[in-house]
């Protein structure tokens, strides 16, 4: 037997018609209306997050890629849109009053990634190309060189990489701020390193091959991190980036890997998206996560039990990061999601 | 057994069906009657007595509707001559509260399907005072500027009178005052009892938990009508 659909709520709306001179009226209470636009990367992007948000808040309604759900306890009426692009990332970090969550990879600071699932290799990541470059690829944080470990990530999915040359000089403007460049090269700071023999092949031409003794820049001990040209081959996204964002969004949260230590930097303090009263909000993940995170975050939101319409998000979403963490604790994520003020 | 608050009803005898979301207004602009005629038909003096307000009848109430008046009138046969209807102009008057205080000075946007949408701003007590087509059922009113604002899907006529446990219900809701998922279903269950202990609670009423005659004035006086 199929289980019952819960039926949706009636909304207030039920209204008395006036005769010229009638100095009755009719009086709605207005519900706030929050609106979270959901971007998800490119190995997130099939993932049905609206129907996992569902299974934890049945009353939600969805409709294709967006879903309301309507919390008469906090006088709230919440809706999602799903997004995939990268053009609809950017225009929702720009709306003013919303909600942006993204769920994919961090990419170590370079930034989102949109394009179809499945992708493996180069296109998990740096998206599927489209002839304008304008809804797929890496969304661009800001720092021109990265640092990326070479077993975790390079190894591992066998992509084709940019390593900056030696000859690069190094400075706290292109350098994303993990990059320990203060630190010596005894104790694991940057220093001059060799590709790998292995993964030489998967080096990207920069006009010259890759001659033996050609160094470029590294740092770690036990794992050895490259410092990569963050959009990896060429830029696809150009003028695209957060550089060319105007952040007027009311919340951010950044469900990605790490996105703690990999963009907070960025987007806190390249970018300079500042909390100010009851304006900018922004929401990190501190260690490697995964996307069922994202249901449980929305849904924790949807369940703060007093009324806060109109007034201040921060009592709410910081009743579902404590309820999001206490799950995350209990079965063993491995991660908290943080507030950064 | 459900408690059972209403007036006996349907009332009236008369041949003319009140559907839902008609009122004495929209049912005179079909019979191009001016609505007063309608109203203080002696035939229609029970219904009057009981609610007294033509905006809001029930469905299944029955009005009698009076004939049509005739009137005789002498022109020439060798020009053409103009002879308009006056109908009553029909209005909505609705009041915007947002978080506790009035919704005023904003802007919004009426849309009833077949009619030119109509656009304003809320007075300084939250107030949209516009004339709409007699016979519109529904229209969606857009508030604020952007996108993300929010809309309210109004159904015209559809408020039921504060005297039935159904217009208790629906005036409740929408004083935001949440009446259970399923809404104005005319039954005294829980839900509607604790959403009448919140509203008599915030007037300062007897916290009775029953729609009672202290109550449903309140409503009435709190929601405009």
């Amino acid at each position: 037997m199929a289980p019952k659909k819960p039926k949706k709520r009636p909304m207030p709306g039920k209204v008395a018609r006036s005769t010229f001179g009638d100095p009755k009226f009719n009086t709605i209470v207005l519900y706030e209306h929050r609106h979270t636009v959901m971007a998800l990367g490119i190995q997130f992007s099939d993932e049905p997050l609206l129907k996992w948000i569902k299974k934890l808040v049945p009353d939600m309604t969805i409709s294709g890629d967006s879903a309301e759900y309507i919390s008469h306890d906090q006088h709230v009426r919440y809706t999602i849109q799903i997004v995939r692009t990268k053009q609809e990332f950017k225009n929702a970090l720009e709306t003013p009053g919303i909600h942006v969550v993204y769920s994919g990879h961090a990419r170590y600071g370079r930034g989102p990634c949109f394009g179809l699932n499945p992708a493996n290799g180069d296109n998990w990541e740096m998206g599927t190309d489209d002839p304008g470059f304008i809804n797929t690829g890496i969304f661009r944080m800001g720092f021109p060189l990265i640092g990326i470990p070479i077993s975790a990530d390079i190894k591992h999915h066998g992509y084709h990489f940019l390593p900056a040359l030696s000859s690069v000089e190094l400075n706290d403007d292109n350098c994303h701020p993990e990059i320990p460049l203060g630190r010596s090269a005894k104790r694991g700071g940057v220093r001059t390193v060799s590709i790998p023999e292995k993964l030489k092949e998967k080096v990207l031409d920069q006009g010259q091959p890759v001659l033996d003794g050609e160094s470029y820049w590294g740092f770690g001990s036990r794992d050895m991190n490259l410092l990569l040209v963050a959009d990896w081959n060429k830029s696809i996204s150009t003028p695209m980036d957060l550089g060319a964002t105007n952040i007027q969004c009311k919340c951010s949260t950044f469900l990605g890997c790490s996105t703690l230590k990999h963009w907070q930097p960025i987007v806190r303090g390249r970018k300079g998206f500042k909390q100010s009263d009851a304006e900018g909000f922004a929401y990190f993940v501190d260690r490697v996560s995964d996307s069922t995170v994202d249901p449980i975050w929305m849904a924790n939101w949807f369940k703060f039990p007093d009324r806060n319409d109109f007034e201040s998000w921060e009592p709410s979403l910081e009743f579902s990061r404590t309820r999001c963490n206490k799950t995350l604790t209990a079965v063993g994520a491995g991660f908290l999601i943080k507030k950064d003020l | 057994m459900p408690e059972n608050f209403d007036k006996t009803h349907p009332m009236g005898s008369g041949d003319r069906v009140v559907e839902q979301g008609e009122c004495v207004s929209s049912i005179a602009a079909d019979a191009h009657l001016p609505w007063k005629r309608i109203w203080n038909d002696p035939a229609n003096s029970d219904l009057k007595a009981e609610f007294k307000d033509p905006n809001n009848p029930l469905p299944r109430d029955r009005l009698t509707i009076p004939d049509v008046a005739t009137a005789d009138f002498s022109k020439p046969t060798d020009a053409s001559h103009t002879f308009t209807t006056v109908i009553d102009p029909v209005k909505l008057r609705l009041r915007l509260i947002a978080g506790d205080v009035a919704f005023s000075d904003q802007p919004f946007t009426l849309t009833i399907a077949g009619a030119d949408a109509i656009t304003g701003t809320t007075d300084s007590n939250g107030l949209i005072d516009v004339k709409i087509p007699p016979d519109a059922m529904t229209g969606t009113l857009q508030v604020g500027t952007t996108p993300h604002d929010d809309f309210i899907v109004l159904q015209f006529g559809s408020l039921n009178p504060v005297e039935v446990l159904t217009g208790v219900q629906q005036r409740l809701m929408n004083l935001g005052i949440d009446c259970g998922p399923a809404g104005d279903d005319g039954i005294y269950g829980h839900r509607t009892q604790h959403a009448l202990l919140a509203f008599q609670n915030k007037m300062t009423l007897e916290p009775t938990g029953k729609p009672d005659d202290d109550t449903r004035d309140a409503l009435k006086r709190e929601h405009g009508c």
